[in-house]
């Protein structure tokens, strides 16, 4: 077998394994429910009115304290709007 | 050293760093959303579903590299991707360091590696440099034991 030859099957090869790793990997990710989504979701918050239950806290920290933090939001029904101010 | 040792230790580290592989990628696998955040960590000028697929699909590379070091199948073609790996894992560590991100690194689960030196980005480039001098090593051995046994096969030419 020549020196091009043993080079192309190398690289065959290398490239056969990357798609098997893309496959097992798309297809498990798939699969499970804790994976990762591809196309990035996004969430729009709107701005809350005065009595909204959204600004009932406000936090002292600084903005960098925050920056790794996650941020858990919880939807409140619209039938509930105003009873959770206190 | 013997060759015969020096045989029997070449082994050993290839099977040592198929066992690091393997605990590699089942550790971001249990955890796939942490190890997308620390991708995240390391602000690399990508888009994001590069980021997102590279999070997909490098713990089962790191898998599939693992299980074939261990079993010695394919040896040339694993270690040639793993010495590309590891090149890549040292460029985007080391530009992490440069820049001073305080980061975990997020190679062996960030559960293990949170707040502790061992998790940091200085730690994981100067691993990295040594766990591609390994693997880089084992490559050039293994093409050098290929040709050792084309030619020991080769027959002999004819005499008249």
């Amino acid at each position: 077998m020549t020196r091009s030859n043993q080079v192309f099957r190398l690289l065959k090869r290398a490239i056969g394994i990357l798609l098997m790793a893309t496959i097992i990997g798309l297809t498990s990710n798939a699969l499970n429910p804790n994976g990762i989504p591809l196309i990035k979701s996004s969430v729009t918050v709107s701005k809350p009115r005065a009595s909204s239950a959204l600004i009932i806290k406000q936090s002292t920290v600084s903005q960098k304290e925050l920056e790794n933090e996650t941020l858990h939001i919880k939807f409140i029904p619209d039938s509930n709007e105003g009873d959770s101010q206190d | 050293m013997k060759e015969t040792h020096r045989i029997k230790l070449v082994q050993i580290t290839r099977i040592v760093i198929g066992c690091l592989m393997l605990w590699a990628g089942l550790a971001k696998i249990a955890n796939l959303q942490d190890f997308l955040v620390s991708i995240y960590g390391y602000e690399l000028p990508l888009p994001e579903l590069t980021l997102r697929l590279a999070a997909i699909i490098l713990p089962w590379l790191e898998i599939l590299c693992g299980i074939a070091l261990i079993t010695g199948i394919w040896q040339q073609e694993f270690l040639s991707l793993l010495s590309l790996i590891g090149l890549m894992f040292i460029l985007i560590t080391g530009q992490a360091w440069v820049r001073g991100l305080d980061i975990s690194c997020g190679c062996f689960g960030t559960k293990l590696e949170k707040d502790t030196f061992l998790g940091s980005v200085a730690f994981a480039f100067f691993r990295n440099l040594v766990f591609f001098g390994i693997v880089f090593y084992l490559w050039l051995r293994s093409i050098a034991q290929k040709k050792t046994n084309l030619s020991s096969h080769r027959p002999l030419p004819r005499t008249m």
